[in-house]
């Protein structure tokens, strides 16, 4: 077992912003299709590969611009190295010129114009002390960078051209303090890799909870936190997990992806088991490799805004993404399972403690429009995959699921033990 | 080629500040926004405009004008205050992260930049609404339902010389959710005595 103390060391919250407020959140894709696309209810991805990106000219806090380069480039491998995905990069250079505070706005302004398409899928900005993230308007102390979509086709669910501003002052070499936030290197660079998920499309994901909230957490279940984990716990970590590589992988899947590995879908459901539940966490785990799972968020597809249940009837929320397809209100779905047999747990999102997974760091729709995530309704703090399911279960009983090569099971329905029968009760006990 | 209605579409990183010492965790709460922001006020956003930043067309922002009802920190005697952000989101006119006239709000801002840019410190952890409960009675709830922001404040009012009322105490308790208006500002006002972290 790792000590508390030492997990807690390395830890601070990615809390990426989804800047974007309409934004539909999941534990897999970070955008679904919404009502101005024919086909909603798909996840955005970059639609030409290789995906090309520029760099800077300058440097990067300490770092010269060949060692930043160096550090980017690292981290947009660390995603293609997936022999299960089929995303590529294209390198193109140096940018015409190095940004800074004096001409980041007319920078921002040439690559806002998406009917010109001479600028790199996504150009890198290494903003070498932090002026550029003062000169837009934010905070540099708690900053670390920005990163995010310039141009998309909303109608086909395409990225077409992204942005990303890496604030150096935050590896400027001098001591972290209250008034200096400072951080290793080498966390910065697992900060680029979380980042670059983020560009390509994929949201936070939570899996081995127990690491964070210091329930207890084996060095394999630390191995097997995602990068798209909310928070970092460990700067020494090397890779990707299991969970990152089947995102990746489910959204850029290479041409045996569905074949070599297995697949499950289904829907979590209140006790009525009629009743879909959105913004619960379902995980795939292995029996005899317990810290490396694969998770998905219940409803992520289903738009967080107007006619989700959930919402607030006074509130008129049409947010521009998600579907409207209310039978994928429960619904999840977990690819890129190698073969094994599996459990599948259902649990809350982390909504409370110091760390809840809501706003920046959300996990999943609810956290990200609503400002909190449910606890598990029922009477089990955490339960599985019972099929068949009863009432009079108990929270432990599990149904297995063997996983082959090209495995994919539909309807493994998860009925939740001892719930209110549908959300309105529910929200009343969280508002 | 299909462009972004609202151009820029940013994701921001955050490594959040006001750190619980023994943890080294680092989380913006209440007592850093309080330390960081220049600006502290809180009012009725009266006019909303959606514009381009000033000679720069593809650039989103939006002007925001509050009619302030109380300014903790920043321009003194100011019947309204008007502050610029760059716009990060693709719809930014709807959603609860829009500002919209009407809106009761309290904003921990930075300064404006150079550019006239400003943007609440913590993104959504400063910026609150104000409501009124069922009871009548004023709340206030940030955008991140208030999860986390009291973590570390009574050891920070504590440094103060001060110690947190009974109702302050209770609200900090909560933990999460909306809190009395009435406290919670008069607690915003003691964590303004702590050292401004600049």
């Amino acid at each position: 077992m790792i000590s508390f103390a030492k997990k807690l060391r390395f830890l601070f919250p990615f809390l990426i912003l989804f800047a974007i407020p309409e934004c539909a959140q999941s534990g897999g894709p970070l955008h679904i299709t919404g009502l101005s696309s024919t086909n909603s209810g798909q996840p955005y991805r970059w639609g030409v590969t290789p995906v090309t990106y520029r760099t800077d000219r300058g440097g990067l806090g300490k770092q010269t611009n060949a060692q930043a380069n160096t550090l980017v480039s690292s981290a947009f491998q660390a995603w293609e190295e997936v022999d299960t995905a089929s995303i590529r990069f294209q390198n193109l250079g140096l940018l015409e010129q190095d940004i800074t505070e004096a001409n980041i706005f007319s920078f921002l302004d040439r690559i806002g114009d998406c009917d010109d398409t001479s600028a790199a899928a996504i150009s890198i900005i290494y903003d070498a002390a932090g002026s550029i993230i003062e000169a837009l308007g934010f905070d540099s102390n708690s900053v670390l960078g920005i990163a995010g979509f310039v141009c998309t086709d909303d109608i086909a669910g395409l990225y077409q051209r992204g942005l990303s501003v890496l604030n150096g002052r935050f590896i400027d070499g001098q001591p972290d303090s209250p008034s200096h936030k400072s951080i290793s290197v080498a966390a910065f660079k697992m900060a680029q890799i979380h980042e670059i998920g983020h560009m390509l499309g994929l949201d936070h994901s939570q899996v081995n909870l127990s690491c964070l909230t210091g329930s207890g957490c084996t060095a394999d279940e630390l191995a097997g936190v995602p990068v798209m984990f909310p928070v970092m716990l460990t700067e020494s970590k090397t890779g990707l997990s299991l969970d990152d590589r089947s995102s990746i992988s489910t959204l850029y899947p290479a041409d045996d992806f569905h074949s070599t590995t297995g697949r499950i879908q289904g829907t979590v459901l209140f006790s009525d088991g009629r009743t879909p539940a959105q913004g619960y966490n379902v995980i795939a785990r292995s029996l005899g490799s317990e810290g490396h799972a694969v998770s998905s968020v219940s409803g992520y597809l289903y738009t967080a805004g107007a006619g989700n249940p959930l919402m607030d009837p006074h509130t008129d929320l049409n947010y521009f993404f998600g579907s409207r397809d209310q039978t994928l209100i429960g619904f999840y779905d977990i690819a890129g399972l190698p073969p094994g047999t599996y459990s599948i747990k259902v649990e809350a999102i982390n909504h409370s403690g110091i760390m809840p997974f809501v706003g920046s760091s959300s996990v999943g729709p609810v956290g990200a429009e609503r400002g909190f995530q449910f606890a598990m309704p029922g009477r089990c703090a955490e339960q599985y995959l019972q099929q068949p399911s009863s009432p009079e279960l108990p929270c432990d009983a599990v149904t297995t699921v063997l996983i082959e090569e090209g495995t994919f099971i539909r309807n493994a329905d998860i009925i939740m033990l001892g719930t209110p029968p549908q959300f309105d009760t529910l929200e009343s006990e969280e508002e | 080629m299909i462009r972004c209605t609202f151009s820029l579409a940013l994701l921001l990183g955050i490594i959040c500040a006001s750190p619980l010492p023994a943890q080294h965790v680092r989380q913006v709460s209440l007592a850093y926004l309080a330390q960081r922001a220049d600006v502290i006020v809180q009012g009725k956003v009266v006019d909303v405009v959606h514009e381009p930043l000033p000679g720069f067309p593809n650039i989103s922002t939006v002007k925001v004008t509050m009619e302030v009802q109380d300014m903790v920190r920043g321009p003194s005697a100011t019947k309204n205050y008007t502050f610029r952000e760059i716009v990060l989101g693709l719809r930014p006119k709807q959603g609860k992260k829009g500002y919209l006239p009407g809106q009761q709000l309290l904003l921990f801002l930075t300064s404006p930049s150079r550019y006239g840019l400003s943007s609440t410190v913590g993104i959504e952890k400063g910026r609150f609404h104000v409501h009124r409960d069922a009871s009548d009675n004023l709340t206030v709830v940030n955008e991140e339902g208030n999860e986390g922001l009291f973590n570390s404040v009574e050891e920070a009012v504590t440094t103060t010389g001060r110690k947190l009322t009974a109702k302050q105490s209770r609200m900090v308790a909560a933990r999460r959710g909306s809190a009395p208006m009435e406290d919670f500002m008069s607690l915003v006002k003691t964590l303004t005595l702590l050292p401004r972290i600049r």
